[in-house]
């Protein structure tokens, strides 16, 4: 099981170290870019002169980040963070299992005495510590443009619990696009339902916060517990916590179930 | 053991036997149902009606201590891209439990020739020959007790292909099975005890190779130097075409009297074909309605 997980993260290393290195590069601009603003009241005014919409993206509409750790936390609702976490996961949740079925090489790889439910769990725990990877070069890269900067009052520890809530987000998604692989052959049909759902959902959530006749909608969106400046102004919903790590957990224990119940024909 | 994908019945009532230690082939055309009864062994698909067991134990709940007995080599040989030929193997290995290089590795290695040189190479770059030797020696380097081969000498160079069946004969010295599927007589021939041929997913015919063609004609093919006008007496056997000095016989009695029939006429040429796969299926299938309409 070990060497499953050892090899899932080998084959990903290239694509996780180009991915981490933007996601740390792009950490670092963010926070140069808050000086850029005039600060945060600079901030503000450009805000106030942004449509409902884009700051309902942000999700923003409610209240403006009021220092420079919300500034930040607010960044990290962009969509590059979001399309970054979210493709990641994917890409290794297609890889898993209806990858290995498509061109065939499960047919070795299955062939070794080890029961498939460990096998695809040893793939999910790789895919959890990608996740972290990518999450700790998007706190790195804030930890560097804050001491390049010598921005004050920004809150490390509250940005942290916002990487934790965008982590349980990647995770449930993550979650369903396993359990999408665990019942097919095609990586590709995976990778665009699976990418299909998070577009939905989005949107779904976006619609929900400008629109108030949708706004169940939103409760049924991953993206609405995700609330990156409400984490940086009271801490991390409990809440929040529970529905994505909740569907996470489902999605994986599915996904577990489906693949070794299974069968494996192209 | 029955199994249909769809409204396609790959399986329709597939029922057979391998004994300890002997080397059993599975012959049959494409489509026959061959993959779908390996995959089924070898617990990558379940069969829905019957039962398989392998090595005395159920071949879908008990399959991972099977796994740990078995070697198995698949039809399709896709090795991912990212592997060398030695990270392959070693991943492979410590999937099994070893630590080191597995017993017969090294042996299988240089029997094979797949050198160091080619084992560090991505596998990505490997012809389907070599993809092949490293699928076989993956196969075969743990010693199992039981070998299941979906088409072995395919992609083999002939020279390689007796190098692999000397392998077999040694593993059956050893007590090994090998239960190998193949469309190539004459591979099963070479190397198997005992036969099953498969059709429309149902078993034809099982027994020993020689028991398969009793009784069926074996095509020879007649140049004669010169035209030869008139009746022509060819020691029993049938006259299936005739195309100017060529006679196309069909010899299902002793050949010896065909031969020294043929004595008689100057005779240019002589071509005494292997019975062809598709030659033993046809006969089969011309005198079993049942089998024909499956």
């Amino acid at each position: 099981m070990r060497s499953v997980f050892w090899q899932s993260l080998r084959s990903y290393r290239t694509s996780l170290g180009v991915v981490s290195a933007a996601l740390f590069g792009i950490s670092v601009v963010l926070v140069l870019t808050f000086e850029a603003f005039g600060g945060i009241e600079g901030f503000e005014e450009l805000l106030k002169l942004l449509p409902e919409g884009m700051r309902a993206m942000l999700k923003a509409q409610g209240g403006f980040a009021s220092d420079a750790t919300g500034y930040i936390g607010m960044q990290y609702r962009h969509p590059f963070y979001l399309l970054s976490t979210s493709g990641f996961v994917i890409a290794m949740a297609a890889g898993a299992v209806a990858r290995e079925i498509e061109r065939s090489t499960a047919l070795m790889l299955l062939a070794v005495p080890l029961a498939r439910w460990r096998y695809l769990a040893a793939k999910i725990a790789s895919m959890v510590v990608a996740v972290v990877v990518l999450l700790v070069a998007v706190w790195a890269g804030t930890g560097a443009g804050v001491a390049v900067t010598g921005l004050g009052g920004v809150d490390m520890l509250s940005l942290l619990l916002v990487l934790v809530n965008l982590l349980a987000l990647a995770l449930a998604i993550g979650g369903i696009a396993t359990l999408l692989s665990s019942l097919s052959s095609d990586g590709g049909h995976v990778v665009s339902v699976a990418a299909g759902t998070a577009a939905a959902m989005f949107f779904g959530d976006f619609l929900a916060t400008i629109w108030s006749p949708a706004e169940l909608v939103g409760y049924v969106s991953l993206y609405h517990y995700y609330d990156p400046l409400g984490v940086t102004q009271s801490g991390l919903p409990v809440r929040d916590l529970a529905v994505l790590l909740g569907v996470a957990a489902a999605g994986f224990g599915a996904a577990l179930v489906a693949f070794q119940r299974r069968d494996l024909a192209a | 053991m029955r199994k249909a994908f769809g409204d396609v019945q790959a399986l329709d009532g597939v029922d057979f036997a391998v004994e300890r230690g002997e080397v059993f082939g599975f012959l049959g055309p494409n489509g026959a149902g061959k993959t779908t009864t390996i995959r089924i062994l070898t617990a990558f698909i379940r069969a829905q009606a019957g039962e398989a067991r392998v090595l005395g134990l159920d071949a879908w709940r008990d399959a991972v201590e099977i796994k740990r007995r078995t070697g198995f080599l698949p039809d399709i040989v896709s090795i991912g891209s990212g592997f060398t030929g030695a990270a392959f193997l070693g991943y492979i290995a410590r999937l099994r439990g070893f630590s080191g290089a597995p017993p017969r590795q090294r042996e299988l290695l240089d029997r094979l020739e797949l050198p160091r040189s080619a084992l560090a190479r991505r596998v990505k770059g490997y012809s389907t020959g070599m993809a092949k030797k490293l699928a076989l020696v993956q196969a075969m380097q743990h010693d199992p007790e039981l070998l299941i081969m979906d088409e072995p000498t395919e992609a083999l160079d002939p020279l390689m292909r007796q190098v692999l069946f000397g392998i077999m004969r040694e593993a059956r010295a050893r007590g090994v099975t090998v239960f190998m599927s193949s469309h190539n007589l004459a591979d099963v021939e070479e190397i198997c005890e005992r036969v099953a041929l498969i059709r429309g997913g149902r078993i034809v015919k099982m027994g020993s190779v020689e028991a398969l063609r009793e009784g069926r004609a074996r095509t020879m093919v007649v140049e004669l130097r010169e035209p030869f006008d008139g009746d022509i007496d060819v020691g029993g056997a049938e006259v299936v075409s005739r195309d100017g000095n060529t006679l196309r016989l069909a010899v299902s009695g002793d050949v010896n009297d065909v031969l020294r029939a043929l004595a008689r006429y100057d005779v240019a040429d002589l071509v005494y074909e292997r019975l062809s796969l598709d030659e033993l299926f046809l006969g089969y299938y011309a005198g079993d309605g049942e089998a024909s309409g499956a």
